[in-house]
């Protein structure tokens, strides 16, 4: 049988995230983590969209389709294209005659953020508001036919929202701590778990400011995909820093199997702020927070840390930070942490897959396309004068 | 060898982000090849990153070298792999030095040819490493990859249903049975491979394996004693003493053969069993004594490819039908001629049958220019059609050589009938009793293809098709033309094929012949339409076919209180018609002019539509005088076009209060019937509760 694959897109300019896991469950279960499906191609070489689509299943109606649709954040980077590519609204408004069909969310994954309306201290970009909106609909229809709704209109809320508003939705929430085995309501606990790590709780001496900021209230889980004897740990950070990680790791360190891994996510796209809580640019000797790096280094045997981010290269960007960088090196080796924008080569970068073994995460090799379209592509990108 | 391809070859294979220390292009003489080595980085799972191999002993990084023959590049190159390369997987071959591992599927050639080119072959063969790497190649989805056969000795003929259903029958885990082989050219086939003249008698043993067994072992088999052991390592622990059992029995026997039956996981690729066969013969070694042969341990072994016998569920699998073996009920064939044949061939190698094959006819030369067999001579066409039906299917195909009016029915399930002769349309027509009716002819030289289905319950009948066609016609100017134009002057409607006079060319009906089969798969899969069909299929000359399916409605037939000769039926639809009229004129009596086609041997009327009262009809509670303004113009019309065959029947009128004909009505109907020279005559009531005969 095929196993399970993880696959990781390359980002645009801004940095971004997209995830795709698929299961080889009976259900071939699909869950995609955020979206960044940009006009442009990465590197004018990889057109994400079509990647993905290439990877997504399709109806019988020929629609595409993910099971769960989980968004960890509100930023415009982990949300681009959404309205574009996604279908928003009742099923039955589904335009089967578009040019490029949308892409149908079974089950729509969220913190219970999407409540929050935008302003000016927290700002949310028109993404972000479709995705609300949308959360919004479906959360009221289990609210009003008080059932757990089908496909296309099934929502899902991790953590318990502070002013009360998940009370009652008992149903289609989950707390932090929670482990969950169904995705698309079905129970594939012999496939798959997720443990939800945070968002943790405001912290004493934290300021409302720091603790409603977008990076600080992602959805963070380890999600675990067997494959016969071997449990494959994917610990996905998405833009949470240092804060959550010392704290994490002072919740977990006498059980650091809850953020061990086999594959990480390096938090916000490797940046220097998930490992300290000095600034590389403006401090003289921004210090490392050991506690964080540890929540971060419970590698197992081979494991692989992926950051999804633009080339790291230049010495004062973060994110992607050299330094951060140099961090996960340390934790699993050269060859083991991969750039997404480097991969296989940062002049044409591919979709970083893995397929997820029965002894562990197996990373794919890219095929190389047929030379003759790749040129053909190139030739599009520039006029050429004709005399 | 062209060093252009090659050297573009070895570019691909630099250029390619998995592969690192390309050689230099080296050549070989004899067979003329050029080589290029190089290593290709492998993914290895995370567990053993660190050791850089396997557990199975697959490395991180593979040493593999391409050996390009002259024919590069229509011909793929060789991909071998190092010699201690693990051969546990099922697309390894097991006997030479080198290993060659089979990475596609399919042809690699083939692939070579895609737009890919080398890049098709190298991401290919990283993907096969990568699935080797995690142990993957046995992709139980797919199904179970068979035991690679890289040196077919030959060929082995039976029907692995037959073998299963021995062992579950005897109960026990070896059978033997005497089988025929010959050796053609040191090819060893056996039974109907062989050639009767050339064929002699072995035995076959066959055994089973106890487990199921999970294990992918390679085939290293070149001698008896291989065989032993290989059996042995797949829980066959007893095949020696069965081989020499057999052996001692029959010491004058040249082979041997032994089947060995394996329980699989999963499905065989391509199959629906999980028992993988493989075939072998022994080379009975040289006597030691005169007269006496051994079977010895170091005799000679060669492995044979197994050919599925030819049966109806061989030729359903390969048609991808849902054909239903196994039928008792027949399918009756009227007519073996051009369309008939195509249509009888047709079923026949999706696996149907069992055939009745019905026709008087002789094979005439004239007959090769559109008929499906080939290699006929003056013989029945129903005798020659249902040999080639057996021939090609194994299935029962029954020849009646005499007339369908005398053929016995009782055992059929369906009768198509391609025969396009009046006579026997006029026989189907008036039998009672008849299973269901399919009807199919060829029209306007073959530019039009008709297709009459009758419905499951025989509501619906090939009159009430024929009926509803006619009526039809008039809205519809193609059929009209297919079905009258031609032959305005001639009573006969169809064209059989075998008239010389037809010239139509066998491309056009062999068109015609494969969507009507498509049509009768689908409902001998299926079933009969709950509401009888037409099909018409037209012809557009410009290579497409334009096909259309009409519904038709039931036709119920309507009582009469007198005995009447002539049955008439009415469409349910002209029914709802007279009502809607009669509750819109109500109080007051309506009526009208009956239109549709009588059927004179079937004796029967069938009333398709109805005209409206003529302007100059009077309507009056309890009185309906049906007028003449306008009506003799519209009668001939109607005739015209349709060359008489929708015809003015006889009059409807409604009794919105109910109650049978009055005097004045049976008056009017002998009237009638006296103007009419008693011609086939209807005159109808309609009452809000039913509809009768005057």
């Amino acid at each position: 049988m095929a196993n399970s694959t993880i696959t990781f897109f390359p980002v645009g300019e801004k940095n971004g995230g997209m995830i795709l896991i698929k299961l080889n469950d009976s259900f071939n279960t699909t869950i995609m983590i955020d979206c960044s499906i940009g006009d442009e191609s990465i590197g004018d070489h990889c057109d994400v969209n079509e990647e993905l689509r290439y990877r997504l299943p399709t109806e019988s109606n020929k629609r595409p389709y993910v099971d769960a649709f989980i968004l960890t954040h509100r930023h415009e980077d982990h949300l681009k294209g959404f309205q574009k590519h996604f279908h928003l609204g009742p099923l039955a408004d589904y335009k089967d005659d578009d040019d490029e069909l949308k892409i149908v969310i079974k089950e729509l994954w969220s913190s219970h953020n999407f409540w929050k309306p935008s302003s000016i201290n927290y700002k949310l970009c028109d993404n972000a508001k479709e995705f609300n909106k949308e959360m919004k609909r479906r959360v009221k229809l289990f609210e009003d036919k008080k059932e757990i709704q089908g496909v296309g209109d099934r929502a899902i809320i991790i953590g318990r929202d502070p002013d009360g508003r998940t009370n009652n939705l008992e149903n289609i929430n989950y707390n932090i701590g929670d482990t969950f085995t169904k995705i698309n309501n079905l129970n594939i606990s012999s496939k798959f778990s997720g443990y939800i790590l945070s968002p943790i709780e405001q912290q004493e001496d934290e300021e409302d400011e720091c603790f409603t900021d977008m990076n600080r209230q992602s959805v963070v889980f380890q999600l675990t995909v067997k494959q016969g004897k071997y449990e494959n740990k994917l610990f996905m950070a998405a833009d949470a820093e240092c804060l959550v990680w010392e704290t994490l790791w002072n919740k977990h360190k006498n059980n650091d199997k809850k953020l061990e891994y086999d594959i990480l996510l390096a938090p916000h796209h490797c940046s220097w702020h998930s490992l300290s809580y000095d600034s590389q640019t403006n401090d003289d000797d921004p210090q490392l927070c050991e506690n964080a790096k540890k929540a971060l280094s419970q590698s197992k045997e081979g494991a692989f840390i992926v950051s999804q981010s633009k080339v790291i290269k230049d010495a004062d960007q973060d994110p992607p930070s050299e330094a951060a960088k140099d961090e996960y090196v340390d934790v699993v080796g050269e060859d083991q942490f991969i750039c997404t924008n480097e991969h296989p080569d940062e002049n044409k970068p591919e979709p970083l897959e893995f397929n997820l073994t029965g002894d562990g995460p197996q990373k794919k090799g890219v095929k190389e396309k047929s030379k003759l379209s790749v040129a053909a592509l190139s030739s599009t990108k520039e006029a050429y004068p004709h005399g | 060898m062209d060093n252009f391809w090659v050297e573009k070859a070895q570019k691909y294979i630099q250029d390619h982000n998995a592969f690192k220390g390309v050689s230099i292009i080296s050549y070989s003489e004899t067979p003329e090849n050029a080589i290029i080595s190089a290593t290709v980085s492998i993914g290895l799972p995370s567990k053993f990153i660190k050791e850089g191999i396997t557990d199975i002993g697959v490395k991180s990084i593979e040493e593999v070298r391409f050996v390009f023959p002259d024919q590069f590049p229509l011909k793929a190159p060789k991909i071998l792999l190092r010699n201690d390369f693990p051969r546990c997987f099922p697309h390894i071959n097991p006997l030479k030095f080198d290993v060659n591992p089979c990475i596609c599927d399919g042809d690699l050639s083939e692939l070579l040819q895609q737009s890919e080119w080398m890049n098709g072959i190298l991401n290919q063969l990283v993907d096969w490493l990568e699935k080797a790497a995690s142990n993957e190649l046995l992709n139980y989805d797919q199904g179970w990859e068979p035991m690679r056969n890289d040196h077919c000795s030959g060929f082995m003929l039976y029907d692995l249903n037959e073998v299963i259903t021995a062992y579950n029958s005897k109960n026990s885990l070896c059978l033997t049975k005497e089988i025929y082989f010959e050796e053609r050219k040191g090819i060893i086939v056996t039974d109907a491979l062989c050639d009767s003249k050339k064929k002699k008698t072995a035995h076959a043993v066959y055994c089973m394996s106890p487990f199921i067994i999970k294990t992918y072992i390679p085939n290293s088999i070149t001698t008896l004693s291989n065989l032993y052991r290989y059996a042995s390592s797949i829980e066959i622990s007893d095949l020696k003493e069965h081989v020499e059992e057999i052996d001692l029995e029959h010491l004058n026997e040249d082979k041997l053969f032994v089947v060995l039956s394996v329980k699989r996981p999963v499905k065989l690729i391509g199959s629906d069993c999980n028992i993988e066969f493989l075939n072998f013969v022994i080379h009975k070694s040289k006597p030691r004594k005169k007269n006496k042969k051994r079977v010895l341990p170091d005799c000679k072994a060669g492995m044979l490819s197994h050919i599925e016998e030819l049966s109806p569920a061989l030729l359903k699998r390969l048609s991808g039908t849902e054909t239903k073996l196994n039928e008792t009920q027949k399918i009756a064939l009227v007519g073996c001629g051009s369309l008939g044949s195509k249509i009888g061939m047709n079923l026949a190698r999706n696996g149907n049958g069992p055939f009745l094959c019905i026709d008087d006819d002789i094979f005439m030369p004239h007959n090769n220019a559109r008929h499906a067999l080939t290699l006929t001579w003056a013989q029945n066409k129903a005798e020659l059609l249902s040999l080639s039906m057996f021939n090609t299917s194994k299935v029962l195909a029954e020849a009646v050589k005499g007339s369908a009016f005398s053929a016995d029915f009782s055992n059929s399930r369906l009768i198509i009938d391609t025969t396009a002769s009046l006579a026997v349309k006029h026989f189907l027509m008036d039998q009672q009793n008849l299973p269901p009716i399919i009807s199919g002819g060829l029209f306007g030289q073959g530019r039009c293809g008709i297709l009459f289905i009758e419905n499951n319950l025989k509501t619906s009948r090939l009159t009430d098709l024929w009926a509803y066609l006619y009526h039809y016609s008039l809205e519809k100017n193609y059929i009209h033309d297919v079905l009258f134009t031609s032959q305005r002057n001639q009573a006969q409607i169809g064209q059989s094929c075998s008239s010389q006079t037809l010239i139509v060319d066998d491309a056009r009906i062999s068109l015609m012949a494969a969507i009507m089969s498509l049509k009768i798969q689908q409902i001998v899969e299926k079933g009969l339409p709950k509401n009888g069909e037409i099909m018409l299929s037209k012809y557009d000359d410009n290579y497409s076919l334009i096909t259309e399916i009409l519904s038709v409605p039931d036709s119920v037939p309507v009582p009469s209180p007198k005995k009447r000769d002539w049955q008439v039926f009415l469409f349910e639809t002209v029914i709802e018609q007279m009502k809607e009229s009669m509750s819109k004129k109500s109080p007051n009596e309506t009526g009208g002019v009956l239109l549709g086609t009588v059927f004179l041997h079937a004796k029967s009327v069938v009333v398709t539509a109805i005209l409206p009262a003529p302007p100059d009809s009077i309507e009056k509670p309890y009185l309906f005088v049906l007028g003449t303004e306008g009506l003799e113009e519209q009668i001939k019309s109607i005739e015209k076009k349709t060359n008489g065959k929708v015809t003015y029947l006889g009059t409807w009128h409604s009794h919105p209060h109910g109650g049978n004909a009055s005097d004045t009505d049976d008056n009017t109907y002998n009237k009638l019937l006296f103007v009419r020279n008693y011609e086939p005559t209807v005159c109808l009531i309609v009452t809000p509760q039913d509809v009768l005969q005057v």
